[in-house]
């Protein structure tokens, strides 16, 4: 699996990194869509405009926000991950290590809902939900998101490296996600959540609850407003397969049904439930253009 | 100690949407200590550490650097950097301090003493950015936009490094340069570094040239002698334009000197913090330090420079 790092997009790819970013109002344009560019970046820009009148509507925002908050009410319902008393954090420490969590706790569901929704459309679905409204939210970073760090795939510490090979062994040479690598930064706090999530992660509860948000992705990727057409010729005649874009999504949907639920997990040992359940860093709604409003 | 503990040590600060990391401790009198580029406030432990015990040291990580914020949006520059640190001061209730800089936090800390005098107690500067002495070649490089593009954070990191050694005397301990480089070693701290170096900026140097005569605080310039980087020409400009300043040169150093020479700039900072320039001798060279062991080798120890006891 191939991703372009986006300190390696030029041109088009490059354009399309800013886009993302700013209608999905993140600091990062996430694994997902790092991936995409990697491996099929003929098809990315073409994928990205059909999608991107979704992605900025406040229906979009709304189902996002409607699996964090399932994922939160599921979370809270698991046991503690009991990883932060662990750790021995300063104030800054802590003070960024939540700030990224929050980053990535508001971008992954967000990046699910995405990808179900290609995946959907993809596959033949008819997704376009009548009557449901356009109203589009506001652009651009919030203001005080922090800058999406990450860790190299190769970390020079070598206990970080043998977690990071750990990882990639139990989710199946899957790439490693985001949060994985953000909380890299803080070596010893995400040597506490694996060694946290690692058990849970076996455990049947857990698995129906991943099963359950992406399932849920699919369910709300119905729900937005315009009509989304991706068809495979299409596709094939920029020189990509379908099928295998298809399955790059749906790998990329599970894997982010467990991330969120994994930063929910991680964020209730910081915050009360309802903080956690709300979003981190809600839209405004975008002022229609003048012909719009007339 | 190891900038991992540094790191734990650091508490946070919020300035609006931005965040400053900084380092607190000791009790007294506040000396801020301002760090330069590509540092952080790392920089500064091992004399932080000799300062402690007398003055509430205050180290922070200028925003872009470090630990602080590095998000890509927003203002770099001395002007911005300076009025962060006055807000930072101001949220930690400090009226006024003696300010420290080195490299550009030199630069900080002379805008700081040039707009905004009634902040200062007492200014020191080593090895300082000023007049047009800035920015050096190797940062105009690093400032290009394609450089983020073209190197990766590992090979910046390694090439920061071999940098980073041309400014000490003699090769600093390997755990200094790998904290030194630390906070840079991801994209994001690459990038960082990259908007700060674009950020550097002659005019905002030259702009303070006809306010300098107007520091009246005491002003303790410091120079390693042999500072490939920003060479001692300009410490002698400084001192002849800030009305109560004193150079002291110090030989067997280089752009790092609070590193290369610690026990004579812990000496000398601690000898202009309690008693002011009048402490010192007028314009001096500090020599390189004797050879250990030779005090006791037959003649009498060589005599100490004039401030040094």
């Amino acid at each position: 699996m191939k991703e372009l790092g986006e300190h390696e997009a030029i041109g088009e790819l490059a354009r399309i990194f800013h886009d993302v970013r700013q209608t999905l109002r993140a600091s990062g344009v996430g694994l997902t869509v790092r991936l995409l560019a990697g491996e099929f970046p003929r098809s990315l820009p073409f994928l990205w405009e059909t999608l991107r009148g979704n992605v900025e509507t406040r229906a979009f925002e709304d189902a996002a926000d409607h699996l964090r908050a399932e994922a939160t009410g599921a979370a809270s319902e698991l046991a503690p991950l009991g990883a932060r008393p662990q750790v021995r954090l300063g104030d800054s420490q802590a003070h960024r290590l939540r700030a990224t969590l929050v980053l990535h706790h508001y971008l992954a569901p967000k990046l699910l809902v995405l990808a179900a929704a290609a995946r959907a459309a993809l596959q033949g679905a008819r997704l376009g939900a009548v009557g449901a409204s356009g109203e589009r939210i506001e652009r651009g970073v919030p203001a005080r998101m922090v800058a999406m760090e990450l860790e190299s795939e190769r970390p020079p510490d070598h206990r970080t490296r043998a977690l990071f090979r750990a990882v990639r062994r139990a989710h199946r040479g899957q790439p490693l996600g985001d949060e994985i690598r953000a909380l890299a930064l803080w070596p010893s706090y995400l040597h506490a959540v694996w060694d946290a999530l690692e058990p849970l992660a076996e455990t049947p509860r857990y698995r129906d609850d991943c099963d359950r948000l992406a399932r849920a992705a699919d369910g709300v990727a119905h729900s937005l407003p315009f009509s989304i057409s991706l068809q495979p010729a299409h596709l094939a005649r920029l020189g990509d397969r379908a099928s295998e874009l298809v399955d790059r999504l749906a790998r990329q949907q599970t894997q982010l049904a467990a991330s969120t639920l994994n930063l929910a997990l991680c964020l209730l040992e910081w915050d009360p439930v309802d903080v956690v359940r709300a979003s981190p860093f809600p839209a405004a709604t975008r002022a229609p253009l003048a012909r719009e409003a007339a | 100690m190891d900038w991992r503990a540094y790191q734990q040590r650091q508490r946070i600060v919020e300035l609006g949407d931005r965040y400053l990391s900084y380092l607190d401790q000791g009790e007294g009198a506040p000396v801020v200590l301002l760090h330069g580029i590509p540092t952080w406030g790392y920089l500064w432990d091992d004399l932080a550490a000799r300062l402690d015990s007398r003055w509430r040291v205050l180290v922070p990580d200028l925003l872009g650097f470090g630990y602080s914020d590095k998000s890509d949006r927003f203002d770099r520059s001395i002007s911005a950097q300076a009025e962060a640190v006055e807000r930072w001061l101001d949220l930690l209730g400090i009226e006024r301090a003696t300010v420290v800089g080195h490299d550009l936090g030199g630069a900080v800390a002379l805008r700081i003493g040039a707009l905004r005098p009634e902040r200062i107690e007492r200014l020191c500067v080593m090895n300082t950015a000023c007049y047009d002495a800035w920015p050096v070649e190797v940062m105009l490089q690093l400032g290009h936009p394609a450089l983020t593009r073209l190197v990766s954070a590992r090979t910046l990191s390694v090439l920061m490094q071999q940098g980073l050694r041309l400014g000490f005397h003699r090769a600093p301990p390997a755990r200094l340069l790998a904290g030194l480089v630390a906070p840079y070693g991801t994209e994001v701290g690459k990038l960082s570094l990259v908007r700060d170096a674009v950020a550097l900026d002659t005019n905002l140097t030259m702009e303070l040239n006809a306010l300098l005569p107007k520091i009246e605080r005491e002003t303790l310039v410091l120079w390693g002698e042999g500072d490939r980087f920003l060479p001692v020409q300009y410490g002698e400009r400084l001192a002849a334009d800030l009305p109560r300043a004193r150079l002291i040169r110090l030989m067997r150093a280089r752009h790092f000197v609070m590193h290369d020479r610690l026990d004579e700039v812990a000496e000398l900072l601690e000898l202009f913090l309690s008693r002011g320039l009048g402490a010192l001798a007028p314009s001096m060279e500090v020599p390189e330090p004797a050879p250990k062991g030779s005090s006791g080798a037959g003649g009498p120890p060589p005599p100490s420079p004039p401030g040094l006891g």
